[in-house]
């Protein structure tokens, strides 16, 4: 057979083989190999250690902060238990605090059905469909010892609770019962985040050698929701009745002067709906009585908020809110805004966020996070607060910070 | 004489039979959109991203259930530590004017969120898929152009182009996909995808193909963007389908740690 001939039929017999071989060769690989952890574990074991830096405009801590977390998940069948504590050391926070403390972040169980689940135990659980400022989100009390979340959000504490959904009809009734209330944390005497009006009370008690009794009830609240998740629009009716964060009446006794939390009931309605790539979220909540400035007061309240994503990370979140306090004539209204957006491969997130409400108040924070791989995160973040005497804002205007974290996570 | 009158005849008949059986690029769409037959399944997949030096994992949980000519979807994020146990929940309709549902479940807050479809142009956890590449995209989403037939790796193949019509053009980063799609399998064995100014952003590979629960499967897939010389592997591991799950599992009571 003459060459060429030979060389075609050689040719012919190997190109689907080198073709085939090129094609398994892309594919050959295993990535259980590369990343050989069970999807489907029972037991799940995570958490992180993080230290936090923050360093304020004044020139000092405000807090240096290693934290270190665990997190324990169990689930079998039906049943899901998740437990979660942490330990954290904190110098610069020796003048007024326990700067080493453990904490039971969370631990329960919950029997999770189809129709109806029930949760026993210390859960985080956030109600509502508004961003930055919610008129709902009252089942977790704001943690005052430590305030900020972000610029825009607060940090809460988990509460012990019994928590029921039942699904009726199109939505879902969840009810909560927290039989020794919300878990308050008052920031202590002394601390950054202790507002004036409080401090000067405790120095003033102290001075004096009166007695301040700072009362937190552990009296029972809880609270009802209806919530219907549907084809372009979901909407949801609660009610919560409890006691304000804070210690907001104060009164005379024999033996000195005593504060408590104020008895509340709030009424709210909410609704999220998606149109044209946007989304839209609204809250409008009643509470009949609420002390403010020392008077008794009907308050309503409103949220509208707008969010999207623009191009491929550009995401930006809007929200106006307003506050009317019908007995004495007033309304607070203010804006909760944020705008971040992705670069380097998306590895680091950057942006602002923050709000702006009545009396000149602001919180404004610039920041950028980095996940450097799957296990580290860098972030860092300036935040400024500003507002007129005598505001709550104003308060923190000596906190400006500029905060470094790291964390690893596994 | 007689030889060539033969050839010519059989020529014409195969080129006939040729035209006959071509589909076009609407009917290839809905060969593969068929393939599935299945009412519902479940997968793991794990996506390893290789960029540069670095290697980043993930691990990911998907369930769907089809609800006549709508889908809905369940991905549980299980890997990397930082979004443990995140998870969206998306309704998307057959019907291209009507906008898909979707919601994220932030485990940290314990908070269920509505999110609009926006962000489909964003990577999918810093990934080579963009969002839109990993949802269910109904056929009429895209006008669907017949362009050869050809091989790929000795398979026959349909090489289709299809276009995003305009209601979704402006949620799209592609001007057009090139699509290889297996006539046996009617499984796109690979995807080239362009922009507006017909420059190849990225190349999707599917195979080791299989065949599960009487359904064909591409079961590994590659993702390269040569420009950013970035590339993933994704797998998909237990795959099953007809596995029967409950309605219950796509509504958002079931976003939960």
């Amino acid at each position: 057979m003459p060459y060429p001939i030979v060389a075609y039929v050689l040719l012919l017999v190997l190109c689907p083989t080198i073709a085939a071989g090129a094609s398994t060769d892309l594919f050959d690989f295993d990535l259980n190999a590369a990343a050989p952890s069970q999807v489907d574990d029972r037991w799940r074991i995570a958490g992180f250690a993080e230290s936090r830096l923050q360093y304020t405009q004044s020139g000092d801590w405000l807090s240096r902060r290693h934290a270190g977390q665990i997190e324990v998940r169990y689930q079998h069948r039906q049943w899901r238990s998740f437990v979660a504590g942490r330990v954290q050391y904190d110098g610069p926070t020796r003048s007024y605090s326990t700067p080493l403390r453990s904490e039971l972040v969370e631990a329960y169980i919950t029997h999770a059905g189809q129709d109806r689940d029930i949760t026993l135990g210390k859960q985080r659980v956030a109600w509502g469909t508004a961003d930055g400022v919610s008129t709902i989100d009252r089942v977790n009390a704001i943690d005052l010892r430590d305030p900020v979340g972000n610029a825009r959000t607060a940090s809460r504490r988990p509460s012990w609770l019994v928590k029921w959904r039942q699904k009726v009809g199109a939505g879902d009734l969840e009810a909560v019962w927290l039989p020794r209330g919300r878990d308050r944390k008052l920031p202590e005497f002394g601390s950054p985040w202790e507002p004036s009006s409080l401090h000067t009370l405790r120095a003033g008690a102290k001075s004096n050698g009166t007695v301040l009794d700072i009362r937190d009830f552990h009296r029972p609240e809880g609270g009802l929701r209806y919530t219907v998740y549907g084809r372009g629009v979901d909407w949801g009716v609660a009610l919560f009745e409890g006691y304000t964060d804070a210690p907001v009446i104060l009164a005379a006794t024999p033996d000195g002067l005593r504060l408590s939390p104020e008895k509340i009931r709030t009424w709210n309605v909410n609704t999220a709906f998606a149109y044209a790539g946007s989304t839209f979220r609204a809250e409008i909540a009643y509470t009949p009585q609420l002390t403010t400035a020392g008077t008794r007061s009907k308050l309503v309240q409103a949220v509208v908020g707008w969010d999207r994503t623009f191009f491929a990370n550009l995401y930006i979140n809007v929200q106006l809110f307003a506050d009317r306090f019908t007995s004495i004539d007033r309304t607070d209204q203010g804006i909760t805004f944020a705008v971040t957006n992705k670069t380097l491969n998306d590895s680091v997130t950057y942006g602002t966020r923050g709000q702006v409400t009545s009396g000149a108040q602001s919180a404004v924070e610039v920041f950028a996070d980095y996940n450097v791989n799957d296990a580290w995160l860098l972030s860092l973040r300036t935040l400024k607060f500003s507002g007129r005497s005598g505001t709550a804002l104003d308060d923190f205007d000596n906190n400006d910070l500029v905060e470094l974290t790291a964390r690893w996570s596994f | 004489m007689h030889i060539r009158i033969l050839i010519c005849i059989s020529t014409l008949l195969l080129t006939h039979i040729a035209n006959a059986t071509q589909l076009s690029g609407r009917e290839v769409a809905l060969k593969m959109d068929a393939i599935d037959t299945s009412s519902d399944g479940t997968r793991d997949a794990t996506m390893v991203i290789q960029r540069g030096n670095q290697q980043l994992v993930r691990k990911l949980a998907i369930l769907n259930k089809k609800f006549g000519e709508d889908e809905r979807s369940l991905i549980r994020f299980v890997a990397p530590a930082d979004v443990r146990d995140t998870q969206y929940l998306s309704w998307t309709y057959e019907d291209p004017q009507q906008e898909d549902d979707m919601w994220v479940f932030f485990p940290s807050d314990n908070l269920v969120r509505r999110i609009s479809g926006g962000g489909k142009k964003g990577s999918f956890m810093r990934s080579d898929f963009a969002n839109e590449d990993i949802e269910n995209r109904a056929v009429d989403d895209d006008v669907h152009t017949f362009v050869e037939l050809s091989k790929l790796n000795t398979r026959d193949v349909y090489v289709i182009e299809s276009k995003p019509i305009a209601a979704k053009a402006k949620d799209s980063n592609y001007h057009h996909r090139r699509s290889w799609v297996d006539q046996e399998y009617w499984i796109p064995l690979q995807i080239e995808y362009y922009d507006t100014r017909g420059r190849l952003i990225k190349r999707l590979s599917q195979g080791d193909i299989q065949h599960i629960d009487g359904i064909w499967t591409a079961t590994k897939l590659v993702m390269e963007t040569p420009r950013r010389k970035s590339k993933t592997l994704m797998q998909y591991d237990n795959v099953r389908f007809n596995v029967g799950h409950a309605t219950s599992r796509f509504e958002q009571s079931a976003l939960k740690r």
